[in-house]
């Protein structure tokens, strides 16, 4: 019996001099996969336009129905992304969100991208309905904000052929 | 139950003439067996036919012809496909059929469900209540012409997100009290719930004859459903004599989301995520037996380096579920959390393989019909990933499995209150459709990877791991065998895996054209056989979805192994049939 009380302290002993593997959460952050699904982001090009076009596929795709789309026309005057349309309304509601990553697969520009955010708490219902506000990110250096005047006939495909520099 | 001298080669068909037709539907297999005979029938099958063990009981409503119909799926032990047999049932008035409790003790709690979901009676069945909805509740809710209160649409997408999008929002226009039906006479003032009442008066024995009850000493516990125990909003009303549990019976349903009503309201690949969320601690395995069921509909060939990544993950998955079962065991007995870390500390690295490759810890959401979403990624944790995953599988495991070992495997207190404790015996294993380690523990080699080969496991070697005593600590000790047989599979499927190659038969698709007609996945999950019974009808979404659930049905035996034992135990012996609350209420 003897023996056995020492292996246990010698266990405890031996813990003592091992590095914690938690750490001090929120001071210290894993960084999380790059493949990591977190909260959505829609993106823009180097421009500054919007890659979302409006389209709901996103929506459609959606097996939890957070996604709301409305869309509405692109002029040369008011112009937000380089398609017909775009999206004037994008809403989704983070309490229903399964973060599955559907949205992201059936977008055709790939303007929804799930990020790393993972921090996601409301004080109340209405706060978790992320708006274009909170899920567009901010213009790229060199870019223009949305809308921009641009001149009349140079972007009018639903989905552009524009790149991402990437 | 009468081993057969010899197995009958002769069809159902001409053994009951007349009562016993072949299902000719297309799309459709097995037989089709009248309702009066049915007792006898279903005694044949397992006498005779030798199919001793049954899988699955569901329902399913059709609708345009008037009908109801309950499905059976019964398997033999020495393994091969699975015998599909059903009975019909007119779905007006009062439907009723034969219980089969008396010939699998596994029907039960199944058709307790299918009564509660469909409102199809079980003649002869000892306690037909409802069991994951409340006793009051008002409706069938799978039958097809039921609808829930925010009811919007019988198929998704729906209209107002798409393709007109923004017409309006659901919750805005339909008033919450549209959709609600109450009982006939219903008044909320006076309403006082009665539905406990009926089990209360079960467990004091008021059907029995007066000499039979007269117990002065016994007092009825609810235990849970906020227990810290019970491994979620799980409740047993136990019946006791001092320490001593006398009778016991499992309520259930606290978590019910009709899992299977949204499954048919989905599209075939959005239910996807959602049997991520049944079993949360495989959602691998969960996926897997999803896409199984719908590929055999499909047709659809999975390519070979998909098969192998199937199977690295899904075996990753059950030593991860494994690790946290035999954790919360050992919680059970009163080592707290301790234990449990060091367990949770290897499944960490399994967690980062998962969120590196489909990119969430848990809800991984990582299957397709017809292969993967995703490769391996080029890097875990600043590692490359095939050292990452060998390093993992070759040294850690093993060294953790061995360190549990010397820890916990030959511990005086684990010992003293797990052996002899909750003692399932072989024969009642089998007949009452217990799965997984709780039907091999008891001596049981039956293990789907053997005894019905899918995807790749034909062509890996590993062994079926059994203990003969069927207690508690033979269900510890055959998780820790399984772990190590998993490796074993984990080091070959690294070995052997192409290290290139199409991970999806054609394109990643988004709508599936799926064929008339049912079919039956079914996989060995860390619980038990996981099956999913789908029936197309050439819509993009199924018809009827249904979940066998290993935890669920693992708990009809649960009474059984309690009786007799110590209030204290009863935690322990839920605790050895690992449950997980998403998938028993469903």
């Amino acid at each position: 019996m003897f023996t056995e009380i020492i292996k246990g302290l010698g266990t405890t002993i031996k813990h003592m001099f091992e590095e914690p593997i938690t750490i001090q959460y929120p001071e210290e952050r894993k960084p999380v996969a790059k493949r990591f699904k977190g909260r959505h982001e829609l993106k823009r090009y180097d421009n500054g336009l919007e890659k979302c076009i409006g389209c709901a596929l996103c929506a459609a795709a959606c097996p939890a129905d957070a996604i709301f789309v409305q869309a509405s026309e692109n002029t040369d005057e008011q112009r937000f992304s380089p398609g017909e349309r775009h999206a004037s309304v994008y809403e989704i509601n983070m309490l229903r969100c399964i973060f599955c990553g559907y949205c992201e697969d059936a977008c055709p520009t790939q303007a929804i991208v799930l990020e790393h955010d993972y921090e996601l708490a409301f004080f109340d219902r209405q706060s978790a309905i992320y708006t274009k506000k909170e899920l567009l990110v901010p213009v790229p250096d060199g870019g223009k904000p949305t809308p921009q005047q641009v001149a009349p006939g140079s972007f009018n495909w639903s989905i552009p052929p524009m790149q991402d520099a990437e | 139950m009468v081993a057969p001298s010899k197995p009958i080669t002769q069809d159902l068909t001409e053994r009951f003439p007349g009562a016993v037709s072949k299902d000719t539907r297309p799309g459709y297999e097995g037989y089709i067996v009248s309702a009066n005979k049915l007792t006898e029938v279903a005694t044949a099958i397992r006498d005779e036919y030798g199919y001793e063990y049954l899988a699955s009981v569901t329902g399913v409503d059709y609708i345009a012809d008037g009908k109801l119909e309950v499905v059976y799926h019964a398997s033999k032990m020495s393994g091969g496909a699975s015998l599909n047999f059903k009975v019909q049932a007119p779905r007006d008035g009062e439907p009723e059929i034969p219980s089969l409790v008396g010939v699998w003790q596994g029907a039960d709690f199944q058709e307790r469900e299918v009564y509660d979901l469909y409102g199809l009676r079980f003649s002869g069945h000892p306690d037909l209540r409802r069991i994951l909805m409340w006793e009051e509740f008002e409706g069938w809710p799978m039958r097809k012409d039921w609808k829930e209160v925010y009811y919007e649409q019988d198929a998704k997408p729906f209209k107002t997100r798409w393709p007109e999008g923004s017409v309006y929002r659901i919750e805005e226009k339909n008033r919450f009290n549209k959709n609600v039906r109450y009982p006939k006479g219903f008044d909320p003032r006076s309403f006082k719930s009665d539905g406990d009442e009926k089990l209360y008066a079960l467990m004091r024995g008021e059907h029995l004859p007066e000499h039979q009850r007269i117990n002065t000493d016994e007092i009825i516990v609810n235990m849970g459903p906020q227990h810290p125990s019970t491994h979620g909003v799980f409740r047993v009303v136990v019946k006791l004599d001092g320490e001593s549990v006398v009778d016991l019976k499992p309520v259930m349903g606290y978590l019910h989301r009709n899992h299977e009503k949204i499954g048919e309201r989905n599209t075939w690949l959005m239910n996807m995520p959602y049997t991520d969320r049944l079993d949360y601690l495989s959602g691998m395995g969960n996926n897997h037996g999803y896409a199984l069921a719908v590929e055999k509909l499909i047709g659809s060939k999975v390519p070979e380096r998909a098969e192998y990544l199937r199977v690295l993950m899904v075996e990753l998955n059950r030593i991860a579920n494994h690790l946290w079962a035999i954790g919360f065991l050992i919680n059970d007995l009163g080592a707290f959390q301790t234990p449990m870390l060091y367990l949770a500390k290897q499944r960490e690295l399994i967690l980062d393989i998962f969120e590196a490759t489909a990119g969430s810890r848990m809800m991984c959401n990582y299957m397709r019909f017809g292969g993967v979403v995703r490769d391996l990624p080029s890097r875990i944790r600043d590692e490359d990933t095939l050292d990452f995953i060998t390093d993992l599988v070759a040294e850690r495991l093993p060294a953790a499995l061995d360190e549990i070992e010397t820890l916990l495997t030959f511990n005086e207190i684990i010992r003293t209150r797990s052996i002899g404790v909750g003692v399932l015996p072989a024969k009642q294993a089998i007949n009452g459709s217990a799965a997984g380690p709780l039907l091999r523990a008891s001596g049981v080699p039956y293990d789907l990877r053997r005894a019905d080969p899918y995807s790749i496991y034909d062509r890996l070697d590993f062994k079926v791991c059994t203990r003969p005593n069927g207690d508690v600590y033979d269900r510890y000790l055959v998780r820790i065998d399984e772990m190590r047989e998993s490796i074993k599979i984990l080091k070959q499927v690294l070995r052997d895996m192409p290290a290139s190659g199409a991970i999806m038969d054609g394109e990643s698709k988004y709508t599936h054209k799926v064929p008339n007609g049912e079919s039956y996945g079914r996989v060995e999950n860390p619980k038990g056989e996981l099956g999913y019974y789908v029936v197309s009808n050439g819509a993009p979404n199924p018809y009827r979805y249904h979940v066998r659930a290993p935890s669920f049905i693992n708990l009809t035996m649960l009474g059984d192994l309690c009786k007799g034992h110590k209030v204290a135990d009863i935690v322990v012996i839920l605790g050895s049939i690992d449950i997980v609350l998403g998938e028993v209420d469903r």
